[in-house]
């Protein structure tokens, strides 16, 4: 519990607001009756920080925590009237970082004491979610025993996967609470936090190989696996904050006026060429008393800079709709993408560790 | 199926079902001899068992740091020095202590009364921020098994109650309970707990009996009972959590009060396997009441602690905080105990055999009696009568009336036994008499005219085995223990041969006798007659529900009876006799 919390913590740090983050917890330990510290929920025995301190927004709780509703969340299949804020609003242009704990073992991660889930499972909604342009690149991490087979049977295209233990590997605790009695922390997620606690803001160009180089042997005392085969770039030129932080870009729509042809993301080398070229054009262009986005002959962009932050808040606030539309006015040519380089929507999963089923009924 | 029927052919052509038949008893010796062996040299030699290992997570024993340290020391002795002022005083200590208890924040109190075995106090700690429909029971007698005043038991216990009050962890309530001692008035309130009490704390999960007789301020080690009442075992992940617990705090382990506790060797593990296979065979019986028993029947997963010596290296302390961490463990609970295991015999502290290891000890034995069956009606002349011969139907009837007969018996011997109470005297001369009928019956045959036919003998003999077999296969899974030692008691029964002497056929008769046999085993392993037993088998039904009087009388004395009738008979003596002649030429 408290590791997906802690990694909440860490990308809401990072800047991704609630509205793009969904929150899977499967029970509510900071209220449980052995709670020694009620409302509260430590990673660390020093009980420094209280993870539930702060605004927590759960999306799905309790036994809401299903492998169905996963499934659904990954692949969007719910009804009308399922609301936006408990659906994953992606599309082809959005990092996705999916980060999953609990009880797991070769080619399964337990949900609830029911049911659990199949590696196979979540590489089939992978792929539907490829087949449908829900991502642009998945970040797929996964704190269990014998996590590396979770990600074993991807085959997806652009999926980047880090777990915390081989197969017939146990991933360990990283220490345990003597007040709590239980332990607080696993040793990978530990780790990677203490690796993100370096990145202080968005700017930061530590890479996605800085941190899988971090999780060493001797800290994790498992094999940490990474699974870069799926994935076209190299992990040493992935930002970190291209899946853990907010980092907002502009890239220019290049489509013609009847909106064909968009091309955008980085995954074309050009595009993002000229895509850094406007963004920076634009902020040198901030002196400028222009009120209105132009495009001039030469795609460069004249704006003020407190247009172009204006202009991202609603772009943010309005999910992957705003991103999707056309825009009207003089931005129609411009498309904001709240991602390519930028996480966007992050689905934070957790199963606590241990069984959490309170059935209470009189008994006599 | 052609390869079944041509290993059939070819086993037929060979002979070797005409030997395996003929063969009949000694495959029923060979049976029990393998049954035997199993246990005693099988299971405890190395590789037959395992370790134990926590099955279900969430106990998680140790983890916690526990607190009942030197702060509570004090409290302790106080309530101790004030305990040994009351405790001889059966009419005020309740009302005192109840009165301590209404003082601890979140505790309500009340006794429940019996006249016949005593009143027991009893305050239930509500849990803050649990809900408040499970419960763990922490029990202190205030007279322990052995006659002892449980002062420091019951001390430590209200100590602790006291101490438990103020920690905001707890998901289940927690019952203390001060009953007059471990044996009926405990488990009348367990029974009255679940039947008629009113002010009640949930369904209990777990009991922890704490026995700490006298006032000393040190223990040298620690005793752990597990064995309930017929056949029941706590959940392996308890005894688990206690023995983790008591060793984490450096205290050596004696399962069942054995001696040789620090040995692992063979004999030492033999050694623990058969006393615990004693004590389980025996509980209610011929055992002491620790007090974990009273728990038995009703789901509930439960131990006895027992404190020993005087001399450290803990204290008491020490024992308070067994009993804090196990039940902080027991805390994390978030169903009943249904993981681990429910059968299984330990050999040490951590090693144990699972039922699937040790059951087929007793099922050797009890086949070995199924094939003493078949032999009666095969191994004889008398084989081709057809199934519906009179001499089945009168041996079925037989059959009939020696059930009702034993039934008739054992209630009415625990009518006579029971209007006189546990007059000594008059109980060892009612075990007298049944033992002494018990002889004559053995001697029918010299004693009295009674004859019947040669072939109803056979049928007897068939049905009784046949019957005692299912009795014994019914028992294995209840009690293993005691199907276990009544199969190997009863044994000699099946010895018995028209061949032999009528001395020999008599000596096996009687030593075969459920009474006699009992009465004799019970004795030796005790070192004492044991003039009781028979009243303690009967009180141990009515007052506890152990069901062994029942299966000795009406499972063990039934098939008794039709072979000491099976025996009366002079004819039937000649012509096996002769039979046997014949196969030998």
């Amino acid at each position: 519990m408290a590791n997906v919390l802690s990694m909440y913590r860490t990308v809401k740090r990072l800047g991704i607001p609630d509205s793009q983050i969904i929150l899977m917890l499967s029970d509510d330990v900071s209220c449980n009756s052995r709670n020694l510290f009620p409302g509260a929920v430590f990673n660390n025995k020093d009980h420094m920080l209280d993870l539930y301190g702060e605004s927590v927004e759960v999306d799905y709780r309790g036994y809401e925590v299903t492998v169905e509703n996963f499934i659904r969340l990954l692949t969007d299949r719910w009804d009308e009237d399922h609301p936006k804020s408990k659906r994953l609003l992606t599309n082809e242009n959005s990092n996705i970082f999916i980060y999953m704990t609990g009880h797991g073992g070769a080619d399964f991660l337990k949900f609830q004491d029911a049911e659990e889930i199949a590696s196979l499972d979540i590489a089939n909604a992978f792929h539907q979610m490829y087949e449908k342009k829900r991502y642009n690149e998945i970040f797929f991490m996964i704190d269990t025993c014998q996590a590396n087979t979770m990600y074993s049977k991807f085959y997806s295209p652009n999926i980047l996967a880090c777990g915390s233990s081989e197969f017939e590997e146990s991933s360990y605790s990283h220490h345990s609470d003597v007040e709590l009695g239980v332990a607080v922390i696993d040793r990978f997620t530990y780790y990677s936090l203490e690796f993100l606690e370096n990145i202080k803001d968005k700017t930061s160009n530590l890479t996605m190989k800085d941190l899988f180089d971090y999780l060493t042997f001797d800290k994790v005392h498992s094999h940490t696996g990474v699974r870069t085969d799926l994935f076209k770039r190299n992990v040493s030129d992935v930002l970190i904050t291209d899946f853990f932080g907010n980092v907002q870009e502009i890239i220019p729509d290049l489509s013609d006026s009847d909106g064909n042809n968009i091309k955008h993301g980085i995954n074309d080398e050009e595009d993002y060429y000229i895509e850094k070229t406007v963004l920076d054009l634009a902020i040198e262009a901030s002196g400028n008393s222009s009120d209105v986005l132009e495009e001039n002959k030469t795609n460069t962009l004249v704006l003020k800079e407190n247009d172009i932050n204006k202009y991202l808040h609603n772009t943010i606030k309005s999910g992957h709709d705003a991103a999707n539309s056309k825009g009207e006015g003089p931005i129609t040519w411009w498309k904001t993408l709240a991602s390519t380089t930028n996480g966007v929507i992050f689905t934070t999963l957790c199963f606590i560790l241990y069984k959490f089923v309170i059935v209470t009924e009189p008994k006599n | 199926m052609s390869l079944l029927e041509k290993l059939h052919r070819r086993a037929a052509n060979s002979g070797l079902i005409t030997k395996a038949i003929t063969s009949l008893p000694k495959l029923s010796k060979l049976f029990t001899i393998v049954g035997i062996l199993w246990l005693c040299v099988y299971l405890p030699a190395e590789g037959n068992f395992r370790n134990t290992y926590f099955s279900e997570n969430a106990l998680m024993p140790n983890q916690a740091y526990s607190y009942f340290r030197e702060t509570e020391w004090n409290i302790v002795r106080g309530y101790r020095s004030e305990i040994t002022k009351i405790i001889n005083d059966t009419d005020i200590r309740n009302t005192v202590v109840s009165d301590w208890l209404n003082d601890i924040v979140g505790v309500k109190t009340a006794i429940h009364h019996n006249s016949r075995y005593g009143d027991t106090l009893y305050g239930i700690l509500n849990a803050q921020r649990g809900d408040g429909t499970e419960a763990m029971v922490l029990a202190a007698p205030w007279q322990n098994s052995e006659g002892d005043l449980n002062t420091s038991g019951v001390s430590v216990a209200i100590a602790l109650l006291r101490f438990f009050s103020r920690w905001p962890v707890w998901s289940k309530n927690i019952i203390l309970v001060l009953s007059d001692n471990s044996n009926v008035a405990l488990r009348n309130w367990v029974e009255a707990y679940h039947t008629s009490l009113d002010l009640t704390g949930g369904s209990i999960e777990a009991s922890i009996v704490l026995d700490y007789p006298g006032t000393s301020d040190y223990i040298d080690f620690i005793e752990l009972y597990y064995t309930g009442l017929n056949g029941d075992l706590p959940n392996l992940d308890l005894v688990n959590v206690a023995v983790s617990v008591i060793e984490h705090e450096g205290l050596k382990v004696s399962l069942n009060g054995i001696k040789n506790f620090q040995a692992r060797d063979f004999q030492a593990r033999l050694e623990t396997l058969l006393l615990g296979v004693e004590k389980m065979a025996l509980a209610g019986v011929g055992e002491p009441i620790m007090g974990h028993e009273c728990f038995s029947g009703w789901r509930i997963q439960s131990v006895t602690v027992k404190a020993k010596g005087d001399k450290g290296p803990a204290d008491v302390t020490t024992f308070g905080r067994i009993v804090e961490a196990s039940f902080r463990s027991v805390n994390n609970l978030l169903e009943k105990f249904h993981q681990s295991f429910f059968f299984y015999i330990l050999l040490a502290p951590k090693w144990f055999i699972s039922i699937a290891s040790y059951l087929p000890a007793a099922i050797f034995i009890s086949i070995s009696y199924a094939l003493a069956s078949l032999n009666a009606i095969v191994n004889n002349e008398f084989s081709s009568l057809p199934m519906s011969s009179t001499h089945n139907i009168q041996a079925l009837l037989l059959l009939g009336c020696c059930l009702i007969f034993t039934f008739v018996l054992s209630r009415g011997f625990s009518l006579v036994i029971c209007n006189r109470g546990n007059e000594h005297t008059y109980n060892a001369l009612m075990t007298s008499v049944l033992l002494g009928s018990q002889l004559f019956l053995s001697n029918l045959k010299s004693l009295t005219k009674l004859i019947i036919k040669p072939e109803l003998g056979y049928r007897l003999k068939c049905f009784a085995y046949l019957f005692f077999s299912v009795v014994l296969t019914s028992l294995l899974v209840l009690n293993f223990s005691l199907s276990y030692v009544i199969s190997i008691l009863a044994f000699p029964m099946t010895l018995l041969v028209s061949s032999n002497s009528i001395l020999k056929n008599k000596v096996f008769l009687i030593i075969s006798n459920p009474f006699i046999s009992t009465f004799i085993a019970t004795s030796l392993i005790k070192n004492t007659l044991q003039w009781n037993i028979f009243c303690q088998l009967v009180e141990a039904w009515k007052d506890l529900g152990c069901f062994t009087w029942f299966v000795i009388c009406i499972g063990w004395y039934t098939p008794w009876l039709m072979v000491a009738l099976s025996d009366c008979n002079e004819t039937l003596n000649k012509i096996e006799h002769k039979s046997n002649i014949n196969k030998q030429e």
